[in-house]
């Protein structure tokens, strides 16, 4: 099982280089951008408009209002872009190119080959994580003469690692979705409306108080991107959650997959149906 | 007595009100090459990918080495080699990596010797990238895979497809190897003449149901058909043999061909008092018989291939 898993992981080394080189590109920019950003425009309060309140709590008066706001805020759902990518490409991808066949000839239990793409999931995801974390730390160190800010390289670091559970949510999300629906296409489809839904639904409902208990219902309301948890780290229990939430993914896919007639390109309900 | 390779008990399988296979039942015995025979849709498939437990039964059950291919597929699968019908290999890989990933997944089992030996038969580079093979060269990779752990099993679905016809032949010979080693053989096609080749029993498969299940050489002596060409010393008349279940295939000024399904003496009696001076018996063919059972049924089956 282990052995498919890190074969797999040399296949997909391209795709691990090319979401690894955007992630270094997209830190690269918006980092480097910040030194050049002018005083009046740090000063903007931007939650008096009511437009970017829609999109969070943008800041870019402090350094780490900056990076929690601003960077981690794309930064998040370009990770959970990837990792529906990643997701709903194992099993399901595999299934639709038609090379999931031989590997269910091969001497592996159902659970075993969800539980190798889950690990693959998730080391592609943490790979993908370092190498972005180190990107920032050495343009962070680059500018760091200019920046006013209690922050740290190993901050920067952590804190980009930090995403890892949100990403493996949604991979393992993508993941069980891929073995429930007939397709990729419509796992993706499904994978994409959750993304939005839970992504603006935070911010929207972040808009009156009302609502506001809605928000732990969003995986985004658990990032590490606030100014305490970027200086003083992750709070432990809101990666338990998104970790333990990963592991219920995980738990359906093994249910949803051990069930599945592959090949046939069914909704459960229509399998059933011939029972 | 032995425990069959393969057994199916009143296999079924429905795709929600969709028919794959209804009712199949079926052994094959240990060091059997059998040939699992049927047009598209026929559900060939279906049967092998439920042995495979990629797809499983909703009534009924499956059995390979007398163990439940549902509950004891990863125990099945060890001893199983596995060629699909429709093969998929991930482009960015060589063979060479493909074939070590599964080899790994299964525990390092593959002998590298043999393994040489068959990409030499096979007439296969194994270190291009798998988006560079042709169509044939893609099949030989499934076959290798297939082959190269020497299972004590082998499902082959549509084996030569692709493939020219002198690796067809290797293949062929691939499997009689097999045969020769005492391993089982279990393949589907509809390319009949290497299915009489090299099998020693047959199943039909019609609409998703078995229509029968013989030893080849059996099947091709049951169908009571002849056929006979005659020729005579001198100019026969026109209708000299048009008697009851005889179809006259071809007639010449001093040849006749004939199908005679009855009354083989009179047509033999009727020959002799014509004087005829040489008689020769055309064999059926697996193709014929196959096609007898489908043409009897009509319907809008495939024709099978006649190579």
């Amino acid at each position: 099982m282990l052995s498919l898993c890190w074969h797999e992981l040399r296949a997909r080394r391209g795709l691990i280089i090319g979401w690894g080189v955007g992630l270094v590109i997209f830190f690269s920019v918006y980092l480097a951008f910040y030194p050049a950003l002018p005083a009046d425009m740090r000063n903007l309060d931007l939650q008096a408009i009511e437009l970017y309140r829609a999109f969070g709590n943008l800041t870019m008066a402090t350094f780490e209002g900056y990076i929690g706001s601003t960077i981690f805020y794309f930064f998040s759902v370009l990770l959970a872009v990837l990792a529906i990518v990643t997701g709903t490409g194992l099993l399901a991808g595999e299934e639709d190119a038609g090379t999931l066949e031989l590997q269910l000839a091969l001497p592996l239990a159902r659970w075993q080959l969800v539980t190798a793409k889950v690990l693959e999931l998730a080391v592609i995801g943490l790979v993908v994580l370092a190498v972005a974390g180190l990107a920032a730390v050495g343009v962070f160190l680059a500018i760091r003469d200019q920046l006013t800010t209690s922050l740290d390289a190993g901050d920067l670091f952590r804190a980009t690692i930090a995403h890892w559970p949100l990403v493996w949510l949604f991979q393992t999300l993508s993941l069980w979705l891929g073995t429930v629906t007939p397709s990729r296409r419509i796992a993706l489809a499904i994978a994409t409306v959750l993304l939005i839904v839970s992504f603006l639904g935070y911010n929207l409902v972040g808009m009156s108080p009302d609502l506001e208990w809605l928000r732990p219902l969003s995986p985004f309301h658990y990032r590490p991107v606030t100014p305490e948890t970027l200086n003083d780290g992750p709070a432990l229990s809101d990666l338990a959650i998104l970790t333990v939430a990963a592991l219920v993914c995980y738990g359906l896919a093994v249910i949803s997959f051990d069930r599945r007639d592959v090949t046939v390109g069914a909704w459960p309900w229509v399998r059933w149906a011939g029972r | 007595m032995a425990i069959p390779v393969i057994e199916l008990r009143n296999l079924t399988v429905y795709y929600g009100q969709r028919r794959g296979v209804e009712d199949l039942n079926l052994t094959v015995e240990p060091g059997e090459v059998f040939g699992f025979l049927g047009p598209n849709g026929a559900g060939k498939t279906t049967t092998l990918r439920v042995l495979l437990d990629i797809i499983r039964p909703t009534r009924g059950q499956a059995l390979i080495f007398g163990r439940d291919c549902r509950r004891e597929g990863p125990y099945i699968r060890r001893q199983v080699g596995y060629l699909p019908g429709e093969l998929s290999l991930p482009a960015n890989l060589t063979a060479r990596q493909y074939l070590a990933m599964l080899d790994a997944a299964r525990g390092r089992v593959v002998e590298a010797a043999y393994l040489a030996r068959l990409c030499d038969q096979l007439d296969l580079d194994l270190d291009r990238p798998m988006r560079t093979y042709s169509r044939g060269n893609k099949q030989k990779v499934g076959l290798i895979a297939a082959f190269m752990v020497r299972p004590q099993l082998l499902i082959l679905d549509e084996p030569t497809g692709g493939l020219d016809p002198l690796v067809q032949q290797t293949v062929l010979e691939l499997v009689r190897a097999a045969r020769a080693e005492g391993r089982t053989v279990f393949f589907s096609s509809h390319i009949l003449p290497e299915v009489q080749a090299v099998c020693d029993r047959v199943g039909i498969i019609r609409a998703g149901r078995m229509v029968t299940v013989e030893r080849v050489d059996a099947l091709l002596q049951r169908q009571q058909v002849h056929r006979l060409r005659l020729r005579f010393a001198q100019p026969i008349p026109p209708a000299a043999f048009a008697l009851p279940g005889v179809t006259e295939l071809a007639h010449g000024e001093s040849e006749v061909m004939l199908e005679v399904r009855e009354n083989l003496a009179l047509v033999l009696r009727i020959a002799g008092d014509l004087g005829a001076i040489e008689l020769e018996t055309m064999p059926l063919t697996l193709e014929e018989v196959f096609l007898a059972y489908y043409g009897a049924q009509g319907g809008n089956h495939a024709q099978p291939v006649l190579a």
